[in-house]
């Protein structure tokens, strides 16, 4: 008995060596932290330049990132091309953020993102990002070692800002099966020798459309959903010159109200309330000691950006890109069957949106 | 004298019996086969399995101090039982090796790639074997331990709450599905496990007379993780995504990303494994139990391990996905049935026993 216990202790024992047989040294691997999709300039259509980087520590002191650019079919195929192309093995389970170049991206980048999905290796939390121009000229522009984490950390700080929505795989891919919105992703681009932040791009499926700059983004954000804190530089022009306002409001709320007409959809109305201080006018110094009129300075803001959601509203419209939800808004206000049968119609264009605000001026700051 | 499970400690172990492997695709299943707000089914059904409960209830109730064996044996004798219990024998412990084998697919869709799923199950099966061959008192006190490690886990949902919103929820209700049917029945086979309460109770300490109210409580966790988890997910999914996500609740485990920690879903997977380790000893137990009324002579490390031997054999090779997946529908099925009618049976044969006055009523 004491003998088959034994062997019972030994026969498991070897088992437990079993965990040794998949093993992934850290020195042989090659850790992608970015990957940059890129029209090939091949003739062929379906090809892709990949451009990756990676920290080398081939040396022992010292980690410097090697920057590799493969041309391929598929995100596998790449990876597969690269790993070729150096000592270690190429490995995307550190992968922070997918770079797509514009040209790439208005032909769609679906096939991207399954893969990616797919992986098991890869987390959710990578960020999608649409470049100005050449996705591969992003990585030339950025001046330290840790390419991947420098465009996770820049994004992150606009978006924990609000200025830009927030894009990883699986909010790209949720906004992209469900069926009554498109996707927003963070637009970035190089200006002179700088990577910057642009605003975000525009996609009508998984197809790049169009962008737009950082203040229309942030109304975009506004009407989409909460805004926990960000802030607005309204511009109103004077008589001579501008008034200039900086409005940091850290509580927004958009309500969404549908008017119908019969069994028709009538129009959408958002109305955003939003509370915050005022803590730049250069209209009343000018004035002299007057004290800043709150009503007055609501109005004007409330006024300004009623302008400028309509302004967006024209330019999604024009893109045919539905990043407000206008579809998905319409199905939740109507019945299974009026959905199947409006579904196919382009209800951006069909449905008027008016938009309109609440502006609330806690507090002026220090000046009254 | 041997010690009795407590009230408390049986709610815990019907919970951790029920929720198994098919916990992880729920999601996406509801999502396939009820389409939008699939989530409501996970209600409608966890209501008829409360009438199955109230079955089981029922033949304990009639039962007058006998267990299951004596209630069937005093109309039909063993020798004409015996194929009987052989049959659900075996559809219990091949049942918990398709679990079990699933489950370890699932771990190599996670890690272990390279390695032979045959040898990891091994190691699966050592763990049941050691943990089967324990009387029914040691295995609940462990089941507890194993409830205390693994409910935190639940609580990780709060972090999705903020990427939740009700406006992908749709207004619609059960539309889009695929089969209805098959869904209903694949969401039934989820809940099991509550059945081997009919050989559970000679076992339960019945000094509270509303013990089986516990069996009760324990269905009813079950149906509040289920139902919080798929409603997040249908919050946090979009319903076309939900249907193309192999394992939405690892998903989900694997957003969770804190700057201390990412990727957990590795880890927390495999706490899963002590959750699923209850589900297979708790049906091997069980079909060990009626092993042993066929043949007294085997004991339990006997039967347990003849049982795990047999279904491994007849199970060898089914390894891939979706043969397991297909092998599980079927086999779910028949335990499904098992656990409707087997309460039935017995309450009919109580009925023919006491109209024929041979037993008390």
């Amino acid at each position: 008995m004491r003998n088959l216990k034994l062997l019972v202790i030994v026969f498991s024992l070897i088992f437990l060596l079993l965990g040794c047989n998949d093993q992934k040294i850290i020195e042989n691997l090659g850790f992608m932290s970015v990957m940059c999709f890129d029209k090939a300039s091949d003739s062929d259509e379906e090809k892709m330049l990949v451009t990756s980087t990676f920290p080398s520590f081939s040396d022992e002191s010292t980690s410097t990132e090697i920057k590799l650019d493969t041309v391929a079919y598929s995100k596998k195929e790449a990876e597969k091309q690269l790993s070729a192309k150096t000592e270690q093995q190429i490995v995307n389970g550190q992968i922070r953020s997918l770079i797509f170049g514009e040209e790439f991206a208005s032909d769609g980048i679906n096939r991207i993102i399954q893969s990616v999905e797919r992986d098991r290796e890869i987390g959710s939390q990578v960020k999608v990002v649409v470049a100005e121009g050449e996705a591969s000229a992003i990585l030339e522009s950025i001046p330290i070692e840790s390419t991947g984490n420098y465009v996770d950390k820049m994004l992150k700080k606009d978006t924990d800002k609000f200025t830009i929505p927030y894009a990883d795989i699986h909010h790209f891919s949720r906004d992209l099966l469900d069926d009554g919105i498109d996707p927003v992703v963070p637009l970035i681009g190089v200006e002179g020798k700088d990577v910057v932040v642009k605003g975000s791009a525009l996609f009508r499926g998984d197809q790049y459309v169009g962008n737009l700059t950082i203040p229309e983004s942030k109304i975009l954000l506004l009407l989409i959903g909460k805004v926990k804190s960000s802030d607005l530089v309204v511009k109103i022009p004077q008589e001579s010159g501008y008034r200039n306002f900086f409005f940091s409001y850290n509580h927004s709320k958009p309500k969404v109200n549908v008017k119908k007409n019969g069994a028709g959809i009538k129009e959408i109305r958002i109305h955003v309330t939003m509370e915050g201080a005022l803590l730049e006018d250069t209209g009343s110094h000018i004035k002299g000691d007057s004290p800043t009129n709150y009503k007055e300075v609501e109005k004007l803001i409330d006024r300004h950006l009623t302008n400028e959601a309509a302004k967006l509203i024209e330019i999604l419209k024009e893109k045919q890109a539905d990043s407000l939800g206008v579809s998905r808004i319409v199905r939740n206000s109507v019945s299974y069957g009026q959905w199947k049968s409006m579904k196919e119609e382009d209800l951006l264009e069909k449905v008027p949106v008016n938009i309109s605000f609440n502006v609330v001026v806690r507090d002026n700051g220090m000046l009254q | 004298m041997f010690e009795k499970i407590a009230p408390f400690h049986l709610a815990i172990l019907i919970y951790m019996i029920q929720s198994g492997v098919t916990f992880f695709k729920l999601p996406r299943m509801l999502a396939v086969n009820f389409g939008t707000n699939g989530w409501l089914m996970v209600v409608i059904v966890s209501f008829i399995v409360m009438i199955n409960l109230l079955l089981i209830s029922l033949v304990i109730r009639f039962r007058v101090g006998e267990n299951v064996f004596e209630i069937m044996e005093g109309l039909i004798s063993v020798k004409w039982m015996a194929p009987f219990y052989l049959l659900l024998a075996l559809t219990w412990s091949l049942l918990s090796i398709l679990v079990g084998k699933d489950f370890i697919s699932i771990t190599q869709v996670l890690s272990f790639q390279n390695t032979n799923s045959t040898s990891l199950f091994v190691i699966l099966m050592v763990l049941v074997f050691y943990l089967g061959m324990k009387d029914i008192y040691t295995i609940s006190k462990a089941t507890n331990i194993f409830f205390i490690l693994t409910i935190g886990i639940f609580f990780l949902i709060i972090y999705h709450i903020p990427y939740t919103s009700l406006e992908r929820l749709t207004p619609f209700i059960f539309k889009e599905g695929k089969n209805t049917i098959e869904g209903i029945v694949q969401l039934y086979t989820a809940f099991l496990g509550f059945e081997i309460v009919l050989f559970l109770f000679p076992y339960v300490d019945q000094s509270k007379p509303k013990w089986f109210r516990s069996v009760y409580y324990g269905h009813f966790l079950t149906t509040v993780v289920y139902s919080v988890t798929c409603f997040v997910s249908y919050l946090f999914f979009s319903l076309n995504q939900l249907k193309i996500t192999s394992y939405p609740v690892l998903n989900l485990i694997a957003y969770i990303e804190i700057e201390l920690i990412e990727r957990i879903e590795t880890f927390v997977f495999n706490l899963f494994l002590i959750k699923i380790l209850v589900t297979l000893v708790l049906y091997l137990w069980a079909s060990s139990l009626l092993l042993e009324r066929v043949i007294p002579a085997l004991s339990r490390k006997q039967s347990v391990a003849i049982l795990i031997i047999t279904s491994m054999l007849i199970t060898l090779n089914v390894d891939v996905m979706s043969e397991i997946a297909d092998w599980l529908l079927v086999v779910g099925f028949v335990a499904a049935a098992l656990a409707i009618g087997l309460p039935i049976i017995l309450l009919i044969v109580i009925g023919i026993r006491t109209y024929r006055g041979d037993h008390r009523a």
